[in-house]
């Protein structure tokens, strides 16, 4: 039985008040300003101080048939990228969790960090070099008997790279989730008569299961909005929905109609990561209990 | 301790993480240099704020510092990554910090309808005499109705078509030749929505100079002809010179710097043809911002930047006085042009010379802009 009982007014809690505030104004008031600027014409910023209201970008979004097709595109792309994530972070984070011994965990964990330190461009031109036609991934396969062709300009290039860039996030995720559970859990459910499967299923994925959901934000959403990638590697069927708002605002400098995409994205967005919470909400009470 | 110690692990991980986040986001460190006192130079102390690409010439040192040694001020240059980014930052205040910005003639007429940028009286900037008749007094680019100068053409390119005898065993001699299903899956062209009106123009057998009476669907079948021969879009050297080389990229659009990158090198072969209808071009031009208080070293900016010893420079990459590896630009002053010697002229698409040269076209109309913006983006997504 939850009893709740008033705590005092701490002062000191006002010292979280800059960051409060500070978290408001990058957050809140852009978001905001995002949805205004979709219900105007043009550009505040194009010689019009007050350029009026209107549903024209809605309508010309709504009639779009690039800009669905490319969302669509998107999400698939995101979910295949996120699903890649999940496969590969799930044994590399449980290896350093469980596996590599405490005092070796900080050189594999700055490891998985590593990619973090250079720029994310560089990446992407490291990963065009190593699959492209005469790079270094196809020279190999050739010379082990292997023909090939290359990735590159393919939607399949820009599945790889972003799984590449994203994959750490996840791993770190999933690592701070399965960190936590107790070796002594695991060993009481294999003394216990549970299979290794069972295991995992009944105890393992429910407690990752916090940890998994953070990685999948953190690999879903900035993938699904993702440009660059795509207008590098993916060739002429390349682009995704963040090109076109990236058109918007760098190319044609309408700023209301790409206001109005991307409120769209964010709106799909979140309705799938809450849809994504409910439906792990639900797994976890069904596979194993209640965690909270 | 085990989750004490795993508690450190992530601790420091998103520590390390954190702090290159932020490390990314600051600028770099100001310097509190003097001001320079030598009283023999007429601009000693003044600072002149210069916005253009990164990289794009005048930040090179026979350029920047050669300008400072001759005036004593010092050029800070403030790069932007669009015109559209260049705009909202002049019609956000950026306009009390900078003096003079290049554009392209595609943004010039739109900048100076905002006002933006100022007219200028052409006797302010002598070596503007020296600017090649053809590139001189374009309107409505760099004059308006009323015949007033505002933009000063500097340099300029054409994004022609090039092609890998390698790999191609026929003459390519029209845009409408890159539609061969021989070269399916191996064509690029710049991701750039001027550059794809005009060649989707070109395509189709309409004026780009006229776009605004262009049939537009007729450019819209046309693109979509040739998005089935593409393999991908370019939007930077690199993006050409990278599948050339790996030959995945046979045919198409290219710039005079990664075509004379690549006519050099012994690695790859490439061919240059100007079609008769029309090669895509631009002029790039330098216009003083509206409101400077700099007004006097802009001009001297300008008119440094149009003589024939800067103008040789940049289309030779040859400084004696700071001597390095430069990419070369076509210039517009007449003298340097004349003095390019053969090899010169190749590497800067000028041998063979364009017949018919198609500017980046400017659209007035907000609706007929989306139009054409919608078609751009539907071509390349």
């Amino acid at each position: 039985m939850k009893t709740h009982t008033k705590k005092p007014f701490n002062p000191v809690a006002l010292w979280t008040s800059p960051s409060i505030v500070m978290l408001l104004c990058l957050t809140i008031v852009p978001l905001l300003m995002l949805l205004v600027f979709s219900f105007m014409d043009r550009n505040i910023f194009a010689g019009q101080p007050w350029p009026g209201w209107t549903l024209d970008n809605i309508i010309r979004m709504v009639g779009s048939d690039t800009f669905w097709r490319l969302l669509g595109k998107s999400l698939l792309t995101a979910a295949e990228v996120t699903l890649l994530c999940i496969v590969a972070a799930y044994p590399a984070a449980w290896a350093i969790a469980k596996v590599v011994k405490p005092q070796n965990r900080s050189i594999f964990m700055m490891v998985v960090i590593l990619p973090f330190f250079t720029s994310q461009l560089l990446l992407i031109y490291a990963m065009m070099n190593l699959i492209q036609s005469g790079g270094l991934l196809l020279t190999m396969l050739e010379a082990i008997g292997i023909q090939g062709e290359t990735w590159l300009y393919t939607n399949k290039a820009t599945i790889l790279v972003l799984t590449y860039e994203y994959l750490p996030y996840m791993i770190l995720c999933l690592y701070s989730s399965l960190e936590g559970i107790e070796d002594n859990l695991i060993y009481a459910s294999l003394i216990l008569g549970a299979s290794k499967g069972k295991t995992f299923t009944n105890i393992v994925f429910p407690m990752s299961l916090p940890g998994l959901l953070s990685g999948i934000l953190l690999v879903f959403v900035p993938v699904a909005g993702s440009f660059m990638e795509p207008g590098l590697v993916g060739g002429a069927n390349g682009a995704m929905v963040g090109s076109m708002i990236d058109t918007q605002y760098s190319g044609s400098l309408n700023m209301g109609y790409g206001a109005a995409l991307s409120c769209t994205l964010l709106i799909v967005l979140s309705v799938i990561m809450g849809l994504t919470r409910l439906a792990a909400a639900r797994a976890e009470k069904t596979i194993g209990g209640d965690m909270e | 301790m085990k989750f004490n110690a795993s508690k450190k692990i992530m601790s420091a991980a998103l520590a390390a993480v954190m702090m290159l986040g932020l490390c990314s986001c600051g600028g770099g460190a100001e310097t509190t240099e003097d001001p320079a006192t030598d009283s023999s130079k007429p601009y000693a102390g003044h600072t002149l704020y210069v916005a253009n690409w990164q990289g794009y010439n005048s930040d090179e040192d026979y350029c920047e510092k050669a300008f400072e040694d001759a005036t004593g001020c010092t050029v800070e240059h403030v790069y932007f990554n669009s015109y559209e980014e260049l705009m909202t930052t002049l019609m956000t205040g950026g306009n009390q910090t900078i003096d003079a910005v290049v554009l392209s003639n595609n943004y010039t007429q739109w900048f100076h309808e905002e006002g933006l940028i100022m007219n200028v009286d052409p006797a302010l900037i002598p070596n503007y005499e020296l600017v090649a008749d053809v590139y001189k007094d374009l309107a409505p680019y760099a004059v308006d109705e009323e015949g007033n100068l505002f933009a000063f053409p500097w340099c300029n390119g054409t994004s022609s078509i090039a092609y890998n005898p390698d790999y191609v065993d026929f003459e390519i001699e029209h845009w409408t030749d890159l539609l061969d299903p021989r070269l399916t899956g191996h064509v690029m062209v710049l991701n750039g929505d001027g550059d794809d009106w005009v060649i989707g123009c070109l395509l189709a057998g309409e004026d780009s100079d006229d776009i605004e009476n262009a049939d537009i669907e007729k450019v819209r079948t046309a693109l979509m002809e040739l998005k089935g021969q593409l393999l991908g879009f370019w939007a930077s050297n690199d993006e050409q010179i990278m599948p050339w080389l790996a030959g995945d990229f046979w045919a198409g659009e290219i710039w005079s710097g990664p075509y004379s990158e690549l006519i050099n090198n012994p690695n790859t072969n490439i061919k240059l043809v100007h079609p008769e209808e029309g090669t895509v071009g631009y002029i790039d031009y330098w216009s003083i911002v509206e409101g400077t208080d700099e007004f006097d070293l802009a001009c001297e900016w300008i008119n440094w930047i149009e003589s024939t010893e800067q103008q040789t420079a940049m289309a030779t990459g040859i400084s004696e006085v700071y001597p390095g590896e430069y990419f070369t630009y076509t210039p517009v002053n007449a003298d340097a042009i004349n003095n390019l010697s053969d090899e010169q002229k190749v590497a800067l698409q000028l041998d063979p010379m364009p017949t018919t040269i198609k500017l980046l076209p400017y659209i007035a109309d907000p609706d007929l802009k989306d139009q054409w913006t919608d078609l751009y983006q539907e071509f390349v997504s």
